[in-house]
């Protein structure tokens, strides 16, 4: 966190709107990532970034200063999010169609690369779909946000045990899901010593 | 065959000792489920290393002040309404207990009666003790400045007090300034 976002939070807990604007402004990318990669579609996201948003003002005074803004702001969007999953029971597969503009160029001015990237995205996205919201928070944040097992703990207020074994369940759904999906000779092409594991 | 603690190993985080990455070497070599689900997760980690952020459409921070503005909007309405329910409901609650306390008997002729006379009544009570006053203050000269700074006093704390009240009131139906963002 900057200086001048420990500047912004302060005056936005002292009624300061323009300073919570500016803390809109800088953490709207992490927090539409993290609403989209969960609820699967950009309308959801932008709703719920929004909402999550709204609470974060509303709540604002019971932010811990101590911890990280981040952290509390992504706690409010996920458990925001998984309420949604439950209420609606959304379904648990869509189309995953995400909007090209959206998807960051990554170092490939080629097309077909770029293309490659799209469906490679909605691959992920239809996996993630699939799983439980909690346990999706949690691959979520562990892997686009590099969140230590503790720090997950702490977002989705769960025990650190329990964040190990949401990940451990999460990584083999999500493993038999992408078998399933494979065609029946895709996964012999690797040889074991190709693991870094081992 | 149990594959336990192998999957264990496979997909958590946890750092395991030499003997044990030999132990699952030879089950890998001997599982076929172990094998493809280790293949398999790699595949998945492979993927979730590309780590591409999705961002919003811009103007993201205007449309949220625009759902802030509505959203207090709502609320204010919401507090209106509650306001307007509990006074509405006090008020029918009050009529229906007057009309229920004596039911059997009631007319509308002797309600109206009885209520101007008991108005009739409290009247004649206050003139009663304004001329107790009247004659208290011509028995006791030296009363009437003390009576008269208690009577300013009082009056003045029910003004301060009703000047809270409507500043409360406005405070509370008057909507928040809409944010400016830079
Ligand atoms: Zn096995």
């Amino acid at each position: 966190m900057t200086n001048g976002e420990t500047l912004w939070i302060k005056q936005a807990r002292h009624g300061d709107d323009e300073a919570f604007g500016s803390l809109v402004e800088a953490y709207q990318k992490p927090v539409f990532n993290l609403c989209y990669r969960m609820l699967g579609n950009a309308n959801d996201a932008e709703d719920a970034a929004q909402e999550s948003f709204i609470r974060a003002y509303r709540h604002l005074r019971r932010y811990d200063p101590k911890r990280s803004f981040a952290t509390w702001l992504l706690s409010i969007a996920s458990h925001y999010c998984i309420d949604c999953l439950r209420r609606k029971q959304l379904p648990t597969m869509s189309t995953a169609v995400i909007p090209e503009e959206t998807v960051p160029d990554t170092a490939a001015p080629n097309p077909e690369r770029k293309i490659f990237s799209i469906e490679k995205q909605a691959e992920i996205q239809t996996l993630l779909e699939r799983i439980n919201p909690t346990d999706r928070a949690a691959i979520i944040f562990r892997y686009w946000y590099d969140y230590s097992e503790v720090e997950i703990a702490e977002a989705l207020s769960l025990s650190v045990s329990a964040v190990k074994s949401r990940l451990f369940r999460a990584r083999r759904e999500l493993a038999k899901l992408w078998l399933s999906s494979q065609p029946s000779n895709g996964v012999k092409e690797r040889r074991p010593h190709e693991s870094p594991a081992l | 065959m149990s594959h336990q603690p192998y999957e264990k190993w496979l997909l958590s985080e946890e750092v395991i000792s030499q003997q044990d990455k030999e132990s699952l070497k030879i089950h890998l070599q001997e599982c076929k489920s172990c094998q493809d689900l280790h293949y398999a997760w790699q595949a998945v980690e492979q993927e979730f290393a590309i780590n591409a952020q999705v961002e919003p459409q811009s103007g993201f921070d205007q449309r949220w002040e625009i759902r802030l503005e509505k959203t207090r909007e709502t609320r204010r309405q919401k507090r209106i309404t509650v306001s307007i329910g509990i006074t509405l409901g006090f008020s029918l609650l009050a009529t229906w207990s007057i009309l229920l306390a004596d039911l059997t008997n009631f007319s509308l002729s002797s309600f109206l009666g009885n209520l101007f006379a008991t108005l009739g009544q409290f009247v004649s009570r206050i003139i009663h003790i304004l001329r107790g006053v009247e004659s208290l203050f011509r028995a006791f000269p030296l009363a009437i400045p003390i009576s008269a700074a208690i009577g300013v006093s009082l009056m003045a704390v029910v003004t301060l007090l009703l000047a809270f009240w409507t500043a409360s009131l406005f405070k509370i139906y008057q909507p928040k300034q809409g944010v400016i963002l830079k």
